[in-house]
């Protein structure tokens, strides 16, 4: 227990560090880009005083530095700053839209573990034979379907055609649990699909990996059977692999689910960045920049502390 | 798929001949939708295309729009055909951006101190800890919208996976000594790079080139789909798809072309990536232990078995490339420990390893017999094969750390086959462990039931699984190399070990060993093998006293305390020839310093006299003369 503690406290420091080097970067990286939030804000027709009125309000004037020290100073007590945009505390606008995007993700992942990871193992354990080409064929085949594409055709024949679920939007849970729950179907289904079929391929991988292995021809020795050996042995050790293929997939399912949101029409936190994006909302941007990047650390290390729990030898090294 | 679906009997160069033909034909069609998506560019105007007409909307497939026309009346195969090409190039603009970039940050980070690859690194993964979409949007952000911008952004994103992997390759190359010795003779960096580095780096980057181009074509649809790569009416895969679910309720088969187009586009990608990566994947065929421990145990039928624990008689066993173990005969007497001597690739453990029903898959026994304690081995069923395994037979393997379960507590191993197998309670279970290990000498058993086999040494660890063996109580003990892995004074004690309980309990051992100081130390017999078949046997002190084979003469002389007959073997050059070549005669001979023509000339019998036997001819001769007083014939 000791060593896991050691393990997160060590491993949060390199987390916030990543995330403010991200948003720095960011920061940074867009500081050319002509800053004028007044065309949002104020409209075309504003008096050259009331820009200059806001450049001071939101320090634009002041040296990049300045700007940026600000900024920094303010989000160390938790403050991200004001939209340029929409002039909404940015925190408020991502604390409104996490919700939906949380949803979507933690759904999604959840399905996609257990249709992956189930369909991976299964293949394993039939390796080479009818069931495990079947499943194989479709990882492959699963892998190659866009989300989005997915998503559409869910949408047209679930929801346009049969009237089954909801085309789009997000009910948010405390509103009502069974439409929070019918508005996440679709979306997590078209999310999850590719993903599962990823994590599908690299589960029947770690799997069949650990079924080559020293110890599996030792407890062969033993006299054990196949599946005690399988389930009281193997799976656990595939299990470690699996865990960090399921940490790296987050990445990429990050970025779909700005997609399905997209698709359909989830007021979630990736509508805010594409919009961010577009109007050149620095603050926001920084803000989802963080937020992603948040949500990968904190997948990365809820992975570490699992595979050191699972992986004794791993917690050691680490 | 990753060195998989294959079929059972493919051999390794038959699978890989079919990835390469997947690799081809994957290519192939790529290029040609590519090639297709041209042609349309040069003969379909962009007007017809982009033209809005409004009397023609939603048009259904049919004979003026083979595939319809979509809500603004606009023909969707001219669409989708001049879509291809728009994709093709924007992907291709992405990845060489990510070339261009990339590769010389990475070259140029891994060129560079240890100072500057650390802070650069960091900044590179906590980009890389960033989804990719959301790095795009910031790209977006400063640089605008538009296919050339989008694209710019999505290759400056690749750009650090490469960095990554081309940081990663200089590193290594940097410290190869052909490289080193390059640098130290003055060659210059900017040679180093060209001559040494980039050439390595290709084949790296060309795997990760096909993970990324796929990556490209589905961010690339992503933006367009969003509306900000290629900007309406322009058509591209993405703006198709976006038109096509705007359009969804009326005319839902809209989804359709585009769509499939990009799934043929990221599925012959996948394919051809797959194909590569599995090409270079170092493990070729999957392994399959577990298949041997299929069935259910039974109880014994009960057998008359003799004196003799373990009988190997006339055993041939088969791969896929022919005989590795040819005509072998082994017993082991109750209570008798039996050396089985050899250079790796002779044969020894694939042997060995027949009488624990524990061959690898695809080796199979073609001839002979094997029988424990009574019992035939040869096409006894699997529920047979396991019950062998939990009573009679135990095995200790060469490496006891990695044939130990990495998540297991030393316990476990101890207790887990007790438990399923021979229905003792936990508690009975950790008493007989603690008992077990203070038999093999471990001083503080409570303490070493807790550990991880990571956290013991490997004699201590090899201890464990010598407790382990005896947990069923065997009869035969198989130890292959037992020793070989552990430090040169912790071997003897482990053999020492070995002995004292085979004198407490009786089991029989058989010692595979390539050490004649093993041999010497502990065997009361030994087998000689080369090749494939056993060359000598015998009492111990008599083959080490009175070799007759040269193959067992030359591994006497390899001992060091024989230094003095080194000079006399030195003929004894080359390797071991593989046990699948067929050979007309003496398997030794093309390293044999004595060979003459007779040796090779046909089959060496194996012949006996007074229990030292061996596969020699001249040996065979000399002894004739002996027995035959006078006659000297003419010797080899």
């Amino acid at each position: 227990m000791v060593y896991l503690a050691r393990l997160v406290i060590g491993r949060l420091g390199s987390s916030l560090a990543v995330l403010l080097i991200a948003a720095t970067a960011t920061f940074f990286g867009t500081a050319f880009i002509d800053r004028r939030p007044e065309s949002y804000l104020l409209g075309p027709t504003a008096s050259p005083e009331s820009v200059q009125l806001l450049h001071e309000k939101l320090g634009l004037d002041d040296p990049l530095l300045v700007q940026y020290l600000r900024w920094l100073a303010g989000a160390v007590q938790g403050d991200l700053g004001t939209s340029w945009a929409s002039s909404q505390a940015v925190l408020d606008l991502v604390l409104s839209r996490l919700p939906a995007t949380l949803s979507i993700v933690i759904g999604s992942m959840a399905l996609a573990i257990l249709v992956g990871v189930g369909l991976g193992v299964l293949a394993a354990l039939h390796q080479s034979r009818a069931t495990d080409r079947l499943i194989s064929t479709g990882f492959t085949v699963g892998h190659s379907v866009p989300e989005f594409w997915l998503g559409i055709l869910l949408v047209t024949a679930f929801a346009l055609h049969w009237s089954l679920l909801p085309a789009t939007g997000y009910v948010p849970f405390g509103e009502s649990p069974t439409e929070w729950a019918r508005s996440l179907v679709l979306p997590c289904v078209a999310l999850a699909l590719p993903v599962a079929a990823t994590l599908g391929r690299h589960s029947r991988s770690a799997v069949v990996a650990q079924l080559g292995q020293d110890y599996v021809r030792w407890s062969v020795s033993t006299g054990l059977g196949r599946r005690t050996i399988m389930w009281g042995a193997v799976l656990k050790n595939a299990l470690t692999t699996v865990v960090a293929i399921v940490a790296l997939q987050m990445l990429a399912m990050l970025s779909l689910s700005i997609v399905v949101e997209r698709v359909f029409a989830i007021q979630g936190m990736g509508g805010l960045v594409l919009s961010a994006a577009l109007s050149q909302d620095i603050p926001v941007l920084m803000a989802g920049v963080i937020v992603y990047g948040a949500i990968v650390v904190v997948t990365n290390l809820v992975a570490d502390v699992l595979q050191a729990t699972l992986n004794p030898r791993l917690g050691a090294a680490s | 798929m990753k060195g998989q679906a294959g079929r059972p009997a493919a051999s390794p160069r038959g699978r890989r001949r079919r990835t390469r033909r997947q690799i081809r034909i994957g290519a192939a069609l790529l290029v040609l939708i590519y090639v297709v998506g041209l042609v349309a560019t040069f003969t379909i105007s962009s007007e017809s295309a982009t033209e809005q007409s409004l009397t023609e909307r939603l048009a259904p497939p049919g004979r003026d729009h083979l595939l319809g026309t979509d809500q603004y009346g606009r023909d969707l195969l001219a669409r989708t055909l001049l879509a291809i090409s728009v994709d093709f190039h924007a992907v291709l603009l992405a990845v060489a951006v990510a070339v261009v970039i990339g590769v010389p940050l990475g070259v140029l980070i891994g060129m560079g101190g240890p100072w500057f690859d650390r802070v650069t690194m960091r900044v590179v993964d906590a980009f890389l800890s960033i989804p990719t979409l959301v790095v795009v949007m910031v790209a977006v952000a400063s640089l605008g919208q538009g296919l050339v911008n989008t694209a710019l952004g999505v290759g400056f994103s690749f750009s650090l996976i490469y960095a990554r992997i081309a940081r990663t390759e200089t590193l290594n190359i940097k410290n190869e000594p052909f490289v080193m010795s390059a640098r130290q003779s003055g060659v210059g960096r900017a040679r180093l790079v060209g001559r040494h580095i980039m050439p390595t780096l290709a084949r790296p980057l060309i795997v990760e080139t096909a993970v990324i181009l796929r990556a490209g074509f589905m961010l690339q649809a992503t933006l367009s789909y969003f509306g900000l790569s290629v900007q309406p009416p322009h058509p591209s895969l993405g703006n198709l798809l976006r038109d096509a679910q705007e359009a969804a309720v009326e005319a839902p088969w809209q989804v359709l072309p585009a769509g499939l187009v990009l799934v043929a586009i990221i599925l012959l990608l996948n394919l051809t990536s797959d194909g590569i990566s599995d090409l270079l994947a170092v493990s070729g065929t999957p392994r399959r232990l577990l298949d041997g421990a299929r069935g259910r145990l039974s109880r014994l039928p009960e057998v008359s078995s003799g004196s003799r624990s373990l009988v190997i008689e006339s055993v041939t066993i088969q791969v896929d490339e022919g005989a590795v173990v040819r005509d072998v005969s082994i017993h082991l007497e109750r209570g008798e420990v039996v050396a089985l001597v050899g250079e790796s690739g002779s044969g020894k453990t694939m042997t060995a390893m027949s009488a624990a029903g524990l061959l690898p898959p695809g080796a199979e026994i073609v001839a002979g017999q094997v029988q424990v304690n009574g019992h035939d081995l040869v096409g006894a069923s699997p529920g047979l094969m396991r019950s062998l395994r939990s009573a009679d037979v135990g095995v200790i393997f060469q490496n006891p750390i990695s044939a130990m379960n990495p998540t297991w507590r030393v316990e476990k191993h101890l207790t887990f086959p007790s438990v399923v197998l021979r229905g003792l309670t936990r508690e009975q279970a950790r008493q007989r462990a603690v008992d077990l290990l203070g038999e093999v000498g471990i001083a503080d058993p409570e303490g070493c039931l807790r550990k991880y086999p990571h956290e013991l040494s490997g004699g201590i660890a090899q201890r464990v699984m010598i407790a382990a063996a005896l947990a069923g109580e065997p009869s035969v003990i198989i130890a292959d190399e037992p020793t070989s892995a552990l430090d040169s004074t912790v071997q003897v004690r482990v053999l020492d070990l070995l002995l004292g309980l085979r004198a407490t309990r009786h089991f029989s051992l058989l010692l595979i060993t390539h050490s004649m100081g093993v041999v010497a130390h502990a065997a009361d017999r030994v087998y000689v093998m080369y090749s494939g078949e056993i060359v000598e046997s015998g009492a111990v002190s008599e083959v080490l006293g009175h070799p007759e084979h040269p193959y067992t003469q030359a591994l006497l002389a390899a001992v060091p305390q024989n230094r003095m007959r080194e000079r006399e073997l030195k003929g004894l050059s080359g390797s071991v020839p593989r046990p699948t070549r067929e050979l007309p005669g003496c398997r030794f001979a093309e390293r044999c310093p004595h060979v003459a023509a007779a040796c090779t000339a046909g089959r060496v019998p194996f012949v006996e006299r007074h229990g030292h036997a061996s596969r020699c001819l001249r040996a065979q001769l000399e002894s004739d003369v002996f027995a035959v007083e006078g006659r000297r014939g003419d010797l080899p």
